[in-house]
């Protein structure tokens, strides 16, 4: 590791005809799950005999009436979850593509959505919006199963206390949620209570992301900087600066030594956690990376784009 | 020239009387008034020709130069020709003694045609004389000199060597020969000057001394120190009291190795020159320029005022002066000092030291229009001088003028001098206040030009080591010695070396890296900038002071936060601040950082330490200005900057006088309809107007202000003239090549364009300013460009950009409100269209519209339950949209119900055909039957979709149920028959023709009339929602100026200036950006005093330019020996 470098394997131009806003790999497969403003869900299939690989367009969900704004897929790769502006989650079934939930939300009140990692249960939790907390629903039977709320001290600020991401622990312990005033909210999953307030940041975060020991917390923020914290003891370890514009999306490598992060400034960067600093600035895209995800063995990145395509990426 | 000078050192003329032995004395301090009467008197006697030149010359030995000429011009008739016929030497020169009176008459004149005209007198009057004799040489030295003063130096050299195969009245002379040495070596062509002085020496070795003389300064200058000096010795033994020599063995012991050593037997040969000569000017000029270097005032003005007794010449006697004036200048004698530097300008008009202290004086007492002119001169005389272009690219930035001489004439040095990289360097720097751009243009072709002589110089080196590795290794060979290993590593070493880059001065790779980092060029910036560090640590020629250091560490961290590594930035500035903590610079810059990052607290904090640090400081005090008013706290900025401005030396600090404009812009209440409001508006806009124009007044490049002030027009419903501001603050913008970055003028302009009814320009300029300024992440104009698409027409994209304005901005409710007003409005149109019978898309779009009205129908319920205190939009305005969604709703399922049954009907003729092709299917081959699955699948795909619409029908159904607004709409059963309710109710038609018909009216007003806010062109529609469009227009008024405030802190760090109409900083920049210079110069960093920085950097650089003037004075010693 450390020397590891990304390379673009395989670029699919126009894979929306609008804007992506979200993507994830589907666990121990080669599927990657992309969401867009075209309203629809994508199913790609990286097909790996090849030389050089295919992506293979494998199905298209559609249902969602606004733009897809985020995707999950549960520990075992069987369930797919897609929240959108309609503030509509939907629960389908990745192996006949069948519906089996839909959530319906107050407007606003649903951004990103996180599967809880335990392979038995189902449960979705999502970032709440407006209503400053996260909301966990059961994805079974669409029933809700409690909420995470955030304390608003001041109902002046409510407004800021808008939970746009949220991120379960891969030990399923912990849960935490950014915030647009810049906090993150870290929450004991199993007492439902609040641990500590992450700060550092003054602009939303939008995405946030456990390192693999559930120790860690990479964020994404406006303020162009990703943050790492430490979760337990609530203390800022470092802040990579190096964007010129938001940080959008992060995401930590399955081996804990790297972790990518794609910003509006069109760029994706890879970050070694080792010596902390970028190692790697990749400029595929030619507008705002609103996602990038790691294959969960690690081997591959993909980067999604407001730019309509998505890129696929070696990493060895 | 010796035709000038009086050879006739006698106190008498004599005039022979005709046909006598007798003369009559005429004495020379006593001639008649009028020259006609000596004429007269020639003529009558018969006189030879030879003594009309004598009176002419005695005439002009008195300063009589009208006389002088009218016997010259006598001298020149065909009467006279004709009479001396014979008298072909004295007639010629006549003619050459005027035509060099014209010469230097032309040589004066500033004006081209008045020089043209005075050298074509000249020119003919020298063909004149050699027509009289071909074979002298007096015309040929003549036109020589002509070409001398045209410039021509390659004419002259013909003239010259035609002129020293001549003779001079039949004898032999090396004038020729020693011209031509004498252009030589003005060229600094001093191998060949030195083979004509050693010519003549030949030709004449009973030359006078002066050849040797000049001989010797050859010598000096070609480094052949040794033999120079023996050159002067000879000239010593010749005549041992020459001072001359003695000065110039002085000036080679000045300039020898060891300096201690050679500046005292320099001085004991001064002063022995003294002895010698004490009335040798150039002796006595010197020990003067040492005197006013050891602060010796009364000796230096003593000396001078001898040299300037002895002087025999106006321009020795206008150095005298000069010398003087710097000693009363340095003693803080103004009035004297002043005085001095005049008369020697004025008696040497061309000499640019005395143009130079008379800018110093100028500049103390604010005179800088006249401090520029002066300067201007003296750089007409020594383009390129550092010094004064250093003072004047200093003082440009704080007079005003058109026309900036200097620069030109640097341009034209640059292009004719277009190999030095040195040349090149001081046009950047010059060029850095006034023309970033250019500046930049002039440092990379530097750059360029000096990386090629580091390249040769490089090669150089290894092809003498190559050539000596070969003479040592042959050498070795024939001693059949083995090579120790010893010498192989020296060897290496030496290679290595050799091959070595020498670093470029680092002066100016940081100078160029600031400009590539305000140019937007971060990567280029902080290339260099490695560079510049790294060629600071390996300069040791101690060029670089301490305090060089520090600035390049700085700017360092500046081109690294522009590069976006602002971490590593933020811990350089912390970690200068510890060693420097008066460094201010250090939390200014992290001040912005941490308001970049949204952290208005920590930025506070930085600037209170800064002012701390240095209080009152105007930098932080702006900054705390700005973070006031983005906080919306403007009752806090409009003290701060109150504060600033009413401090005198910041009294027109542009950023202070900005920061109040824009308060008040920001503070005017958006929504004029009550009759306070306007009037409040009016009074604030009228400020901001003020406030504006004041920093015009100031700097009347000032964007910023003008940006501000088309704003205020527009608002004022002066669209015309607003625009015409627009297109000009445009324009600048993008005349400098991305050095200025304002975004505001751009999206006021599209917003112009939106006022004007012209949304399709608007969506070309938001779309522009949208990528290139703000990475597409910026909602509120992205609600502008939503609003133009609406204007255009064209809902469906208004409604996909608002999508993507609330995805980046979920918590906006305006956005919100937008969204779904422009969802309701794009159903409505679906529904409306008159459709052809059949259409085959009329199924989809009128599940669509149903779709779009169900969400638009949340997004208002949601706003509704939301409440005004959180929304800031108007319930009852809430409740319309609701109820009226719902009303259509019921509409539209009607149609959507009509044209289910429609569909179905083709559905199942379809699927009629369908069996068809199956049938025909099941005779193909396999592949076929691929295709049918794949059909098949996406018939169920769809019906999956109808079933999962249905449902979502039929939920939100429900939901209406509850809601009085769906009770309405079912006991109304449609929206026609609301139609007709509404024109039975005066109010309820009201309301419900504002829904239905006039939507765009009521929500989307078009900015026409007075009430039109520019950059009020959002979507939205309440009249309450002041506070939170404040806040937006804050930004759009506060985010121009937010920049500018970016703009000025990021001149804070640059080493250069603020970048021509940079937000008023203009009026400071220049100043400080360039005292930052001078720290790479090893100069004070003052602030402070306005004077001083200038006077201090004169100071050192008049001492380097006195040793060099000391050489030269003696060279012109040397020529004015050979004329």
């Amino acid at each position: 590791m450390g020397v590891s470098r990304l390379t673009l394997t395989h670029k699919q131009e126009d894979a929306h005809d609008d804007a992506i806003w979200c993507a994830t790999w589907v666990p121990n497969s080669t599927q990657l799950v992309s969401g867009s403003v075209d309203e629809s869900v994508k199913i790609w299939t990286v097909i790996e005999d090849q030389q050089p690989e295919v992506v293979d367009a494998s199905h298209t969900y559609v249902g969602h009436t606004l733009g897809v704004v985020s995707v999950a897929i549960d520990v075992t790769g069987t369930y797919a979850a897609s929240s959108a502006l309609d503030s509509f989650i939907r629960i389908w079934n990745l192996q006949d593509n069948s519906t089996k939930a839909v959530i319906e939300t107050p407007p606003s009140e649903t951004w990103q959505i996180k599967f809880h990692p335990a392979s038995d249960t189902l449960i979705v939790a999502a970032a709440g919006g407006s209503s400053s907390k996260v909301a966990l629903w059961s994805a079974e039977d669409a029933e809700p199963k409690g909420h995470l709320g955030i304390p608003v001290t001041d109902e002046k600020f409510k407004k800021d206390k808008f939970v746009l991401s949220v991120a379960f622990s891969p030990d399923g312990r912990r849960l935490a949620c950014g915030v647009m005033d810049g906090t993150i909210a870290v929450f004991d999953v199993p007492s439902g209570k609040l641990l500590n307030t992450l700060t550092g940041h003054h602009k939303p975060v939008r995405d946030v992301c456990f390192t693999p020991d559930s120790q860690m917390l990479l964020t994404a923020c406006d303020d162009m900087h990703s943050h790492l914290y430490d979760v337990e003891h609530a203390s800022l370890i470092e802040a990579f600066s190096g964007h010129e514009s938001w940080v959008l999306s992060v995401d930590c490598h399955p081996s804990g030594t790297a972790f990518a992060t794609g910003s509006s400034d069109a760029k994706v960067k890879l970050w070694d956690l080792q010596t902390r600093t970028c190692s790697q600035t990749v400029t595929e895209h030619s507008d705002q990376v609103w996602s990038v995800a790691w294959q969960h063995d690690g081997k591959r990145l993909a980067s999604a784009s407001d730019d309509k395509s998505i890129a696929f990426y070696s990493y060895f | 020239m010796s035709s000038y000078a009086p050879i006739d050192s006698d106190v008498h003329l004599f005039i022979p009387v005709a046909l006598t032995d007798e003369t009559v004395a005429v004495p020379v301090d006593d001639l008649p008034e009028e020259a006609e009467d000596v004429l007269n008197l020639l003529r009558g006697e018969e006189a030879p020709l030879s003594l009309w030149i004598d009176f002419a010359k005695a005439y002009l030995a008195q300063g009589n130069l009208k006389q002088y000429l009218y016997i010259l011009e006598e001298g020149i008739t065909d009467e006279v020709g004709q009479y001396f016929q014979q008298a072909k030497f004295e007639r010629l020169q006549i003619f050459c003694a005027l035509a060099a009176y014209y010469t230097a008459e032309g040589r004066k004149q500033r004006d081209r045609n008045a020089r043209t005209e005075q050298f074509a007198r000249a020119a003919q009057l020298l063909g004149s004389a050699r027509q009289i004799d071909y074979e002298d040489q007096l015309p040929l030295l003549g036109l020589g000199q002509l070409e001398l003063a045209r410039g021509d130096m390659e004419s002259a050299k013909r003239h010259f060597t035609s002129a020293a195969i001549l003779k001079c009245n039949g004898r032999p002379n090396v004038a020729g020969t020693l011209a031509l040495a004498s252009v030589y070596f003005q060229q600094g062509n001093y191998n060949a000057a030195l083979g004509h002085y050693g010519k003549a020496l030949r030709e004449h070795p009973g030359a006078p001394a002066e050849v040797r003389l000049g001989l010797a300064a050859c010598l000096f200058r070609l480094g052949q120190v040794s033999q120079a000096k023996a050159a002067y010795q000879r000239t010593l033994d010749l005549s041992p009291s020459s001072g001359e020599a003695l000065l110039g063995l002085a000036v080679i012991a000045f300039n020898s190795k060891d300096a201690e050593k050679g500046l005292r037997e320099g001085l004991d040969l001064l002063c022995r020159a003294y002895d010698a000569d004490p009335g040798q000017p150039g002796v006595l000029t010197l020990l003067a320029r040492f005197c006013i270097q050891r602060g010796d005032w009364q000796r230096a003005k003593e000396l001078a005022a001898a040299a300037h007794q002895a002087a025999e010449s106006d321009s020795t006697r206008a150095l005298a002066l000069t010398l003087q004036a710097r000693a009363h200048h340095a003693e803080g004698n103004y009035n004297l000092a002043y005085r001095a530097y005049q008369q020697a300008s004025k008696l040497d008009p061309k000499l640019p030291l005395p143009l130079y202290g008379l800018a110093q004086i100028m500049v103390r007492q604010r005179e800088q229009t006249n401090a520029i002119s002066l300067l201007e001169s003296a750089l007409a005389q020594v383009p390129g001088w550092p010094d004064a272009l250093h003072m004047v690219g200093q003082l440009y930035p704080l007079a005003e003028r058109k026309g900036r001489t200097a620069v030109e004439h640097f341009k034209d040095a640059a292009e004719a001098n277009s190999t030095s990289g040195a040349v090149w360097e001081m046009l950047g720097e010059l060029l850095a206040t006034e023309d970033p751009p250019g500046a930049l243009r002039a440092y990379k072709h530097s750059l360029q030009l000096y990386r090629e002589a580091a390249e040769k110089d490089r090669e150089q080196r290894l092809r003498k080591l190559h050539a000596r590795k070969k003479a040592n290794s042959s050498l070795a060979t024939e001693n059949g010695n083995q090579i120790h290993h010893a010498e192989e590593d020296e060897e290496a070493q030496e290679e290595e070396a050799a091959n070595r880059l020498h670093p470029l001065p680092a002066k100016l790779l940081n100078n160029a890296a600031i400009l590539h980092m305000l140019a937007g060029e971060a990567k280029a910036a902080l290339d260099l900038m490695q560079e510049a560090t790294q060629a600071a640590k390996e300069d040791k020629s101690g060029a670089l002071p301490a305090s060089a250091n520090v600035t390049l560490g700085f700017n360092q961290a500046r081109v690294q936060e522009a590069a976006g590594n602002i971490e590593a930035a933020a811990r350089s500035y912390k970690d200068m601040l510890e060693a420097f903590p008066g460094y201010t610079d250090c939390p200014l810059r992290l001040a912005c950082i941490a308001k970049h990052r949204g952290d208005h607290a920590q930025a506070l904090e930085w600037t209170q330490k800064a002012l701390e640090a240095k209080p009152g400081l105007p930098d932080a005090l702006a900054m705390q200005g700005w973070l006031h008013l983005e906080a919306k706290d403007f009752k806090k900025a409009e003290d701060t900057f109150m504060a600033l401005i009413k401090e005198p030396s910041t009294k027109n600090d542009a950023y202070g006088w900005l920061g109040l404009a824009c308060l008040n812009f920001a503070s005017a209440p958006s929504h004029q309809k009550k009759e306070e409001d306007i009037v409040k508006a009016r009074k604030l806009y009228g400020r901001a107007m003020d406030y504006f124009k004041h920093i015009l007044e100031k700097n009347n490049n000032n964007i910023y202000a003008a940006n501000g002030i088309a704003a205020i027009m527009a608002e004022w419903g002066d669209i015309e003239q607003a625009q015409k501001i627009f297109n000009q603050v445009q324009e600048a913008a993008a005349a400098s090549e991305s050095f200025l970055r304002m975004p505001d003028a751009f999206i006021n302009m599209g917003s112009l364009f939106l006022a004007l009814d012209k949304p399709k320009l608007a969506i070309q300029v938001y779309t522009s300013v949208l990528r290139k300024s703000f990475h597409g992440c910026q909602p509120t104009l992205l609600l502008y460009l939503a609003r133009a698409y609406y204007d255009a027409g064209d809902l469906k994209e208004a409604r996909s950009v608002l999508l993507k304005a609330v995805h980046l901005a979920p918590s906006d409710h305006r956005l919100h409100f937008n969204i779904a007003l422009t969802m309701q409005q794009y159903a409505v149109r679906l529904l409306k269209q008159s459709r052809a019978e059949g259409d085959v898309s009329r199924l989809a779009e009128f599940e669509e519209a149903v779709m779009d009205l169900l969400q638009a129908h949340r997004f208002f319920d949601k706003l509704r339950s939301l409440g005004h205190h959180r929304t800031g939009i108007e319930p009852k305005k809430l409740d319309e949209h609701v109820n009226f969604c719902a009303q259509t709703h019921a509409k539209a399922n009607t149609y959507l119900a009509q044209a289910k049954a429609e569909a179905k009907l083709q559905e199942a003729r379809r699927e009629e055909s369908r069996v068809r092709m199956e049938a025909a299917q099941r005779q193909r081959e396999v592949a076929a039957e691929r295709v049918r699955i794949e059909a098949e699948r996406k018939a169920a795909e769809n019906e999956r979709i109808a079933r999962e619409t249905a449902a979502n029908l039929e939920r939100m159904r429900t939901s209406w149920a509850e809601s009085q607004a769906l009770q309405q709409a079912a006991e109304q059963g449609d929206a026609g028959k609301a139609d007709k309710r509404r024109k039975k109710n005066k109010a309820a038609a009201e309301e419900a023709q504002f829904y239905v018909e006039d939507d765009d009216e009521a929500e989307y007003q078009a900015p026409e009339g007075q009430n039109s806010r520019l950059a009020g062109t959002g979507l939205e529609s309440s009249d309450e929602e002041e506070y939170q469009e404040n806040g937006e227009e804050g930004d759009a008024g506060v985010e121009g100026v937010d920049d500018a405030g970016e703009a000025g802190a990021n001149d804070e760090a640059g080493a250069l200036q603020s970048p021509g109409g940079r937000s008023g900083r203009l009026l400071k920049r220049p100043r400080e950006a360039a005292s930052e210079q001078q720290q790479a110069n090893g100069l004070e960093d003052d602030d402070v005093e306005d004077a001083a920085p200038i006077e201090e950097e004169v100071n050192e650089g008049e001492d380097e330019q006195g040793a060099k003037r000391s050489r030269m004075t003696h060279i012109f010693g040397d020529s004015d020996e050979e004329d």
